[in-house]
């Protein structure tokens, strides 16, 4: 049988701490094909450009939280999935209350656990909308 | 009287989860570098080296337990309910009978800092928010640190004026008073 899921996912990563976003891409590039940022206006800005499958961001940041920068990638790339990276344990419930359309992935987060978020997101990015698989 | 034992803990416990998520941060950070290296060692001449092994599991024992010893210092909340007061430009009982998911004390400390601004507070109740303007001074970053964590806890979200990036206003969602609920002081 052949697997739905593409080979390579585009996988747009932002976070605004720079130690953070070199680990978290680090991670994700061992499987996927990355951009990073800190800025998630920058981020908006990158996304017609790259066409991610998987937005990959941390939920506080300074400009705008992770919640809001997904709603607004969504609002102009309706297949986008979002996977939300997040220190804040005790939060889930304010998460979960402002939107239910992503995957929660705690900090510190388990790579593998990490890569299989990724990995899920992008099978409902391709539920969402037939997309093209990212050659090797 | 004010009970400043309780106000004092709650601040303690704002700045602890503040402390917690940057510790998370940097816990992070670690491990997944030391997973990247893992991977790309794993087919190696080093890989086959016991000791680059064990340290590289080490670094991932050590971030599990780093967790372990944050979890410990959270201290479990119920989220209450309190109505911002009208003394404070809040809506009428009456015409809004809806509060935000904060605890007492935490809505005192929202209002102490709200009393610290030089401009009045801006209250504004749309699409079932209320919106609350803070100023805070560029250098005390608790007070940063429990504008942007209360706003958290009621389930809210904080913006910065991009002009001016001391002055806050926070989004905070109006929740139905549950039965025998608080009601603010």
């Amino acid at each position: 049988m052949r697997s739905v899921l593409p080979p390579e996912l585009r996988v747009l990563v932002v976070d605004d701490e720079r130690g953070s976003l070199a680990a978290l891409t680090a991670v994700i590039s061992l499987e996927h094909q990355t951009m990073a940022t800190v800025s998630a206006k920058e981020a908006l800005d990158i996304l017609g450009k790259f066409q991610p499958h998987v937005l990959c961001t941390d939920f506080s940041m300074s400009e705008m939280d992770g919640l809001d920068l997904l709603a607004h990638a969504k609002a102009r790339l309706p297949s986008l999935q979002g996977v939300i990276v997040t220190g804040y344990h005790d939060y889930l419930d304010t998460i979960r209350s402002r939107s239910r359309d992503m995957i929660v992935v705690f900090k510190p987060y388990q790579p593998k656990a990490l890569l299989s978020a990724i990995s899920s997101a992008g099978q409902m990015c391709t539920l969402a909308s037939p997309m093209k698989a990212v050659a090797r | 009287m004010k009970s400043f034992g309780e106000r004092d803990r709650t601040l303690l416990d704002l700045a602890l989860a503040d402390l917690r998520h940057d510790l998370r941060n940097k816990a992070s950070a670690i491990g997944g570098a030391a997973y990247f290296l893992a991977r790309k060692i794993r087919d190696t001449d080093l890989a086959l080296q016991p000791r680059v092994q064990s340290m590289l599991d080490l670094i991932g024992s050590e971030v599990e337990a780093i967790e372990q010893l944050l979890a410990q210092t959270a201290r479990p909340r119920s989220v209450t309910h309190v109505r911002w007061p009208e003394s404070h430009g809040g809506p009428s009982e009456e015409h809004e009978p809806r509060g935000v998911a904060l605890e007492p004390v935490e809505l005192e400390l929202l209002l102490e800092l709200a009393a610290q601004q030089v401009e009045p507070v801006v209250v504004r109740v749309a699409d079932d928010k209320l919106r609350i303007r803070i100023h805070v001074r560029s250098d005390e970053r608790l007070a940063r640190t429990v504008v942007r964590k209360l706003a958290e806890r009621a389930r809210g979200s904080v913006e910065t004026d991009p002009v001016e990036p001391t002055q806050f206003e926070l989004v905070l969602p109006l929740i139905a008073a549950p039965a025998g609920s608080s009601k603010a002081s």
